[in-house]
């Protein structure tokens, strides 16, 4: 556990990584934290401003607002991981499968990423949304289907720098199995790339899956996200400014934070770095 | 150390970003109340004669003959044989008219000098010309009953237009009031004398012209200096399409724009905003027509007439009127106002009472599930909720009866479409509930009622799933063609209690036109017709 001897020894890190625990624990435990039902609706209430019964005020429907924002903390987040990890599994199996058996492979999977690669990524997922239908899953599935080619080429590119090290030519002079070099020396060296590679895209996720439930295209009402707070606040931005704010700055800190912790991670575990 | 000193310039960007943020959010109310002051500063010193208003979308095709275009640009540019006041049929570009005593055939003594913008004269034949065209696209306007009892159009000469009938029709003179499609266009621009595929140019003879336009962006019109009337007070009316309901107000506040006006452009907590606003006015009509939300009667769910019930008893309208619009729009009982001409019917309306609609779903079999949701025979208790998502309130109207039908043990979706996509889904029936396109004067009740034999809008779909359609279609026929006014009343009274029993309807407020503009401009009234903006009655304060 190399690793987290580093990051031990970074206070930004176990403090972004501190944040980000904490926003999980309240999503996952929403309703221990949240003080009203985020889905009950009180038109009389409705922007309401902020008091002792709604820390947060109330929304348009007079719904209390920072209990929908723990609570959009479940799509908000979880899906990010969701989309992250899918990204990284697919991503990362390609990169390795092109970077390690080379040949005719290499050139197939590389072909395919650099098609996938040419097409500006917002209009892909919208495509892939308009294909598909409106719904959650989708929207995971189209981010996930944009992204992966991203990652296989920095992966593959990984893979390459160690293939031809010593310790893997011994290893496979003794007779190691393809797969023993892979599981065993290749992706524990690669590990550390795509843990940063992770963090920073589940940034990337989080405002992407914002985006599309700003646009109506993601989580859809009464669902509480803060993409679709933060689009319902807008249809009162000349009324009811202050709506705006809970949802924005939520997204606007998670995402930084994760943002951030991917740097940190860099730096960490950059292996020169570790040299010094 | 390298690495804190990586990260230290981001946070601190971070922050510095968040901060100026905050008050860039703060500080651009002042900057848009100065920025309006210039402006209306500015515009006072020269003469105001242009009016920028806005709709949220482009004004399309604006061949009076069809139905594409924006209704109040049309009434711009177009005009009829008669127009409908609050006090009857007035003339138009029929100057009187005379009716046979067996109420069949219409004589119009037609308007001498009138011109089109482009120079041809409006006379017995012209009009003639544009029924014929109307005439050859006959099954596109069924929805008028006029058009089946319709036997000849003739022009004996060049001021006489005679209309025959094969039966007296009373709403006879109200349809030939409306602008679509009885509004008249120069037959020199027409194409081979036909409509029906486009016109070549947008000309008729109303008070303004359409002198340029881009599409989805802008359309200007100028006065029509042949038009026959009282000349209108300003002269150039530029339209700017804005789609989004915030920037439409952001524009009005920085005097981009004079005028925001339409039943579904303008949300109650903007007119709220305003009431006491030193720079912008608000004006609101007398009620014009229906809110309503229309169920599916062949809908798997919605067919069941308990579950509709239910949902009428489950829905609570005064909280809408109350919560939604801040009382401006009082909350409806029946489909149609009481007001309306021949709806004062003696039906009871379905109270608010959330124990009746449950015992009503217990009563059919409906029982709650394990996931909250009531089913029966495997089928859940699930529909959804279609909304145009151009109006800027039903969005919210869905959002708050879902979570109240939530209560009940229904699983509301709620879908938001752009009007187009919206109104074609409607059309083809494919929804379970959707929000009505209510009418208004001076279509309804007549030709509303009329429309439901047809695929019009949603109606027709909706009411397939009821044992007496036939039936229903049957009396409303025999309302339009009925002479005497007590048969009448009694095949309206039946169809509207039969409509209300079957409680396919669910009429929420009823709703009124409204207008914000800048407090330069005056005289911004309503009139009959709910789809008008009438820009030749606006003046600016000198």
């Amino acid at each position: 556990m190399m690793m987290w001897e580093r990051i031990k020894k970074s206070k930004q890190g176990l403090g972004l990584i501190l944040f980000i625990l904490i926003v999980m624990m309240l999503g996952i435990f929403a309703p221990i934290f949240t003080p009203n039902d985020p889905y009950k609706t009180n038109l009389v209430m409705k922007f309401q401003a902020f008091s002792m019964e709604y820390p947060l005020g109330t929304d348009h429907l007079g719904r209390c607002i920072l209990s929908r924002l723990i609570y959009g903390i479940r799509p908000t987040l979880f899906l990010a991981i969701v989309t992250m990890v899918g990204t990284i599994l697919i991503g990362s199996l390609m990169g390795i499968l092109s970077g390690y058996f080379k040949g005719w492979i290499d050139e197939l999977i590389m072909r395919i990423v650099d098609v996938m690669l040419s097409f500006p990524s917002q209009i892909m997922i919208f495509a892939v949304i308009a294909l598909l239908g409106v719904n959650v899953i989708n929207v995971i599935l189209a981010n996930i289907f944009i992204k992966w080619a991203w990652y296989a080429r920095m992966i593959r590119t990984k893979v390459l720098q160690y293939r031809e090290k010593d310790y893997i030519l011994y290893s496979r002079c003794i007779g190691s199995s393809g797969w023993y070099i892979l599981i065993k020396h290749l992706i524990p060296n690669i590990s550390s790339d795509l843990v940063v590679l992770a963090t920073l895209d589940i940034g990337w996720a989080l405002i992407n899956i914002s985006t599309l439930s700003f646009l109506g295209l993601g989580v859809q009402a009464p669902t509480p996200e803060w993409g679709a707070m933060l689009s319902e606040a807008k249809n009162f931005m000349t009324t009811n400014p202050v709506q705006m704010f809970a949802p924005g700055v939520a997204i606007l800190l998670t995402v930084s934070a994760f943002n951030l912790l991917g740097d940190v991670m860099r730096d960490i575990l950059d292996p020169k770095e570790v040299i010094k | 150390m390298i690495t804190k000193n990586a990260i230290k310039p981001f946070l601190i960007l971070s922050i510095i970003v968040l901060v100026l943020g905050i008050f860039a959010g703060c500080s651009k109310t002042s900057d848009v109340e100065t920025a309006s002051n210039l402006n209306t500063d500015e515009a006072t010193k020269m003469t105001r004669e242009e009016l920028v208003f806005v709709n949220f979308r482009d004004i399309r095709d604006l061949n009076p003959h069809l139905y594409a275009g924006e209704m109040y640009a049309q009434e711009m540019l177009y005009e009829t044989l008669v127009t409908i006041s609050k006090d009857g049929y007035e003339p138009c570009l029929a100057e009187s008219w005379k009716i046979s005593k067996d109420g069949k055939v219409y004589t119009f003594n037609i308007r001498k000098n009138v011109y089109f913008s482009d120079g041809e004269i409006c006379d017995a034949h012209a009009i003639k010309a544009n029924f014929d065209a109307i005439i050859e696209n006959k099954e596109r306007h069924t929805w008028l009953e006029m058009m089946n009892l319709l036997v000849s159009v003739e022009a004996t000469d060049e001021n006489t237009l005679m209309i025959t009938l094969s039966s007296p029709y009373y709403p006879m003179l109200t349809e030939l009031g409306v602008t679509r499609p009885f509004a008249m266009v120069s037959p020199k621009a027409m194409i081979n004398g036909s409509t029906k595929d486009g016109v070549q140019e947008y000309i008729g003879t109303g008070s303004y012209i359409l002198k340029e336009f881009k599409t989805d962006e802008y359309a200007i019109f100028e006065k029509n200096p042949l038009y026959w009337g009282e000349e209108p007070a300003i002269d150039k009316i530029t339209v700017k399409v804005i789609p989004d309901n915030q920037t439409r107000i952001l524009a009005l506040e920085n005097g981009e724009i004079d005028l925001i006006y339409g039943k579904n452009m303008i949300d109650a907590d903007t007119i709220n905003k305003y009431v006491n606003s030193e720079e912008i006015e608000i004006a609101l009509s007398k009620p014009t027509s229906t809110r309503q939300l229309l169920m599916n009667s062949k809908s798997p769910v919605l067919g069941d007439i308990n579950v509709r019930k239910a949902i009428q008893h489950a829905t609570d309208k005064k909280m809408i009127s109350d919560g939604i619009f801040y009382g401006l729009e009082e909350p409806a009982d029946f489909l149609f106002s009481k007001t309306v001409p021949y709806c004062d019917v003696a039906i009871k309306p379905y109270e608010y009472n959330f124990q009746e609609a449950v015992k009503l779903l217990e009563e059919s079999g409906w029982v709650v599930g394990n996931d909250a949701i009531r089913e029966k025979n495997g089928q859940k208790l699930a529909f959804d909720i279609l909304y145009n998502s151009d109006s800027v309130t039903e969005k919210i109207i869905s959002e708050y009866i879902q979570s109240q039908y939530s209560k009940l043990g229904m699983s509301v979706t709620i879908k938001g479409e752009e009007e187009q996509s919206y109104r074609d889904n409607m059309k083809a029936g494919n929804f379970d509930m959707v929000f009505n396109i209510s009418w208004g004067m001076p279509y309804d009740p007549q030709s509303s009622l009329s429309a439901m034999q047809r695929p019009v809008y949603g109606d027709y779909a909706a009411q397939q799933g009821l044992e007496d359609k036939t039936h229903l279609d049957d009396m409303i026929s025999k309302i339009m063609v009925s002479t005497s006014e007590e048969e009448r009343q009694k095949l309206y009274n039946e169809v509207l209690s039969i409509l209300h029993e079957e409680a396919i309807y669910l009429p929420l407020t009823y709703e009124c036109n409204k207008a914000v503009f800048t407090k330069d401009l005056n005289n911004v009234v309503f009139t009959q017709s709910q789809y008008e903006v009438p820009f030749a009655m606006m003046h600016f304060k000198k």
